[in-house]
């Protein structure tokens, strides 16, 4: 896995974490230590004598775990602490040798309170333990992401193909349109209703061959620009083209022409990257369509 | 918007929505069974522009302010 297919897998795993209340979670725990611990044993839970306060174990470590997963940490901490020292008290009295002792528990990444540390040193302390923690979610992420890559797809499930993804990104969409309507910017100018000839208006702002070449393939791809904004339709197409073109009045008093193009590009991607550019140029290309930015093509007889 | 412009189609207007909203309102209507029945012609496509829950309270409040529709026992209600 590259660094992005890994964080796209890490965020896919926060999601699993955080819906998963009791089984589930024990569930993504033991397949986790099934792949992760060679000697790991589940325990599961038979009839009346239950798990006998054992969820898992590596036998010949003497290495013991129980898992809890409420829904609400936060709302149940008494239980919780009370749990951990009930549990293993249950535990010592029916397994031996017990070498190590963890508590896992499904804390959703918000970490655990000070009074379940010091009672897991306390037991630690009192029973010679060689060692005994809490494991948090943090602790299991960071088991699942040391596995090989075909168990970690077990477990978090497959990445999304992004050769089967749209034409459009439309997370980029979202962002390129997020960072523009925030640019700090306030000069108005009425919108003018005409629509030129596109190859027209490219001459006339003297624009080359390639920028010509940028705006057209782009504007094959407004259609996605379109369907994205009738689905956000909260006057967001009037908005943008207000930015647009507050942006290319501002920039047109320095450049002219390809630089004041790509100086526009610029401003409006939030970062200078291909993914960001290239849509802005689409956003662009339907602005410059409808002639909100850039100069529209004088008639003869005009002014 | 509450008029159409170059990139506000009718259909997504305050104006447009509201000439909807006003052809449903035959009886009184809660707030929320104009929402149903504007999600389910939205489905069917009976009418094509996507409005959030929000526009739907701003094209009331619209047609409020022009007097075409009233409040009455907590519903709304076209004004005779």
């Amino acid at each position: 896995m590259n660094v992005q297919e890994r964080s796209v897998a890490r965020i896919l795993f926060k999601n699993k974490i955080h819906e998963a209340n009791g089984q589930a979670f024990e569930d993504i725990f033991t397949q986790t230590m099934y792949y992760a611990h060679e000697g790991f044993q589940s325990i599961k839970p038979w009839g009346n004598i239950g798990d006998r306060k054992n969820d898992g174990y590596i036998k010949s470590e003497g290495t013991y775990y129980q898992v809890y997963a409420p829904e609400d940490i936060t709302k149940s901490y008494v239980d919780f602490v009370k749990k951990i020292e009930t549990d293993f008290i249950g535990l010592v009295e029916q397994w031996s040798p017990v070498n190590n002792f963890y508590f896992v528990v499904n804390d959703k990444y918000r970490g655990v309170n000070a009074d379940c540390e010091q009672l897991i040193q306390g037991l630690k302390d009192t029973y010679k333990l060689k060692d005994a923690k809490i494991l948090t979610a943090k602790d299991l992420e960071n088991e699942v992401f040391s596995l090989e890559d075909d168990q970690i797809f077990r477990i978090v499930g497959f990445l999304p193909d992004p050769s089967n993804l749209k034409n459009m990104d439309f997370s980029i969409l979202n962002e390129v349109i997020s960072h523009i309507m925030g640019l700090p910017i306030d000069l108005k100018k009425e919108p003018s209703l005409v629509v030129p000839d596109f190859n027209e208006k490219i001459k006339f702002n003297d624009l080359s061959e390639v920028t010509a070449e940028y705006l057209n393939s782009a504007f094959v791809r407004v259609v996605y620009l379109n369907d994205y904004l009738s689905n956000n339709s909260d006057f967001i197409a009037d908005l943008l083209r207000d930015k647009l073109n507050e942006v290319y009045l501002q920039e047109k008093e320095k450049y002219s022409g390809d630089e004041l193009f790509w100086n526009i590009v610029n401003q409006l991607s939030p970062k200078k990257q291909q993914v960001y550019q290239v849509t802005v140029i689409v956003i662009m290309s339907k602005y410059f369509e409808t002639c909100d930015i850039f100069e529209e093509p004088f008639k003869e007889g005009e002014e | 918007m509450i008029v159409p412009t170059k990139h506000t189609h009718f259909s997504e207007s305050l104006l447009g929505f509201g000439a909807y909203l006003l052809g449903k309102v035959d009886s009184i209507k809660s707030i929320d069974s104009l929402w149903n029945e504007y999600q389910n012609d939205l489905s069917k496509s009976q009418y094509v522009a996507k409005h959030s829950f929000d526009n739907l309270l701003l094209t009331l409040v619209f047609l409020y302010s022009i007097g075409v529709v009233e409040e009455k026992d907590g519903g709304v209600v076209r004004c005779n």
